[in-house]
């Protein structure tokens, strides 16, 4: 008895079933500073050929094969993806807050010395006075806040000025912003941190506010781009498409039932 | 009488193959550029043999929006060209990505070819950054340089083209034209989503679950008929 049926019913349910955590992690995240939604990504298996009909009473005279069909056995989920579009500015006064303001990331140094990037710019001075993220890690090119410094400005460009005790202001620093020709390949590795990938291409570093970079806006941060509706819908959307999945089971249930009962005495 | 029966097996067979098509379909209703299969159908040719008529429902899927640059949907006529080693698939589905050599792929990591061969973004990157856009006509530019044009194709006979997985189709020995400009657009952002329509799905599971129920019955039927045929005679 043929059960590819329910096999290709079952792929359906699983596809949605991951498509309902990537939604559940969207939602769980709605007021994660610069969370960026996911999507999964969904591809067709491969199609097998088969050969229609082998309960036959007559016989194929003309000799032709033609009578094979393809049937697709299913679906697979390939992979998630991060959609990079602005989220909400939200003022909060703080003056290490940044947002960006348009496409760019913080490039930031991880403890093993590889880069990471991120776009959550709620920033913190640590002991040494290096700004770091709020997870620890080093922004990247390092400034340090020196004790004597009582408040700092930081551009649109990026340029941070401090103003020290005795009422003189001096640069210290210029923060950049890495960019990527496929932002949406970037791998996720949690904290509000990206990692490089194949798919996103190597970084491109520049000053924000030039060419394609998003401009810096101090005392603000960047909320995170969920939007409960459209991920409601997409819940339903997906709540449905496990539902009709789960119908095709039941259908091919009965017929194989049917099947069984075709010999009643 | 027996022959009934046959006839009546026939068409459990080929309706549980039908639930499997529309299983298939049902599967793939989130999967981008997906095009529905329709359920096949048998016709009698003039030798009286039975051949299947399949076919794929070739209909547009809705444009949906992403942040994506590298998301793209043929509005109108025409498909994407990919390269599967040397042989050349085409597909509808414009999810792509840079590959790590640089080269624009599908989500197979199958290379999209444009007018002047595989499209090769990561050269250029270096030289010069800028943002990759994608004109209506397909035209793909780096910053203010031109790289290529994507080669969109209308194969002269898609309904015999064999399917492959990753939303593919194969050319096989089917040829193709490339589709003039005016008869579509390249949307950049945007991917063509499943064409699958689960109500049109559940009426064509409801409608072939009857029809086994009838065959069903009818071999029920003509067993109950035998059995009494069977009977004449004995005392």
């Amino acid at each position: 008895m043929s059960t590819r049926a329910l096999r290709t019913a079952a792929s359906g349910m699983y596809a949605q079933e991951l498509n309902i955590e990537a939604i559940s992690n969207n939602i769980a995240n709605i007021s994660t500073t610069a969370y960026k939604k996911n999507t999964a990504q969904f591809q067709d298996l491969m199609y097998q050929q088969v050969s229609v009909s082998p309960v036959s009473s007559t016989q194929n005279t003309s000799g032709t094969t033609a009578n094979t069909l393809q049937i697709g056995i299913g679906v697979q989920p390939t992979s998630t993806e991060k959609i990079f579009t602005q989220g909400d500015m939200t003022q909060t006064n703080n003056q290490l807050d940044l947002a960006i303001n348009g496409e760019g990331f913080f490039q930031v140094k991880k403890p093993d010395g590889t880069y990471a990037y991120t776009r959550d710019g709620s920033f913190k001075v640590d002991s040494q006075g290096k700004i770091v993220t709020s997870s620890g890690f080093y922004l990247d090119p390092s400034i340090t806040i020196d004790e004597n410094t009582l408040s700092v400005a930081i551009g649109s460009d990026g340029s941070v000025t401090a103003t020290k005790v005795g009422g003189t202001t001096s640069v210290i620093g210029n923060i950049e912003l890495a960019n990527f020709v496929n932002p949406g390949g970037l791998t996720a590795i949690g904290n509000n941190l990206y990692d490089q990938s194949e798919a996103s291409g190597t970084p491109t570093l520049g000053t924000p506010s030039s060419s394609t970079f998003g401009s810096i806006n101090q005392g603000y941060l960047e909320a995170s781009n969920v939007d409960i509706v459209e991920e409601m819908v997409s819940m339903i959307a997906a709540q449905r498409a496990y539902e009709v999945n789960s119908k095709t089971i039941q259908t091919v249930e009965q017929m194989m039932q049917m099947a069984n009962n075709l010999k009643t005495s | 009488m027996i022959k009934g029966i046959y006839t009546a097996a026939r068409a459990l067979d080929a309706r549980m193959q039908n639930i499997e098509i529309v299983a298939n379909n049902l599967a793939n209703v989130n999967t981008p550029g997906y095009k529905r299969e329709l359920p096949f159908s048998e016709v009698m040719d003039k030798y009286g043999n039975v051949q299947v008529q399949q076919a794929s429902d070739f209909r547009t899927g809705e444009l949906a929006q992403t942040s994506n640059p590298l998301d793209l949907a043929v509005s109108g006529n025409g498909y994407f060209v990919v390269q599967n080693d040397n042989s050349l698939q085409f597909t509808r589905n414009g999810k792509f990505s840079i590959s790590s050599d640089g080269f624009l792929v599908n989500q197979q990591g199958y290379r999209v070819i444009g007018k002047k061969g595989a499209i090769n973004i990561d050269k250029l990157q270096s030289e010069e950054p800028g943002e990759i856009t994608v004109s209506n006509s397909g035209e793909i530019k780096l910053g203010d340089q031109t790289i290529d044009n994507l080669l969109i194709v209308n194969p002269d006979n898609a309904q015999e083209a064999a399917r492959t997985s990753g939303e593919n189709f194969i050319l096989g020995t089917n040829s193709f034209t490339s589709t003039p400009e005016t008869e579509f657009q390249i949307k950049q952002g945007y991917y063509e989503e499943s064409n699958v329509n689960p109500v049109k799905e559940m009426q064509d599971m409801i409608l072939l679950n009857n029809q086994y129920d009838s065959a069903h019955k009818m071999i029920n039927y003509m067993d109950k008929s035998l059995d009494e045929a069977n009977q004449i005679g004995k005392v």
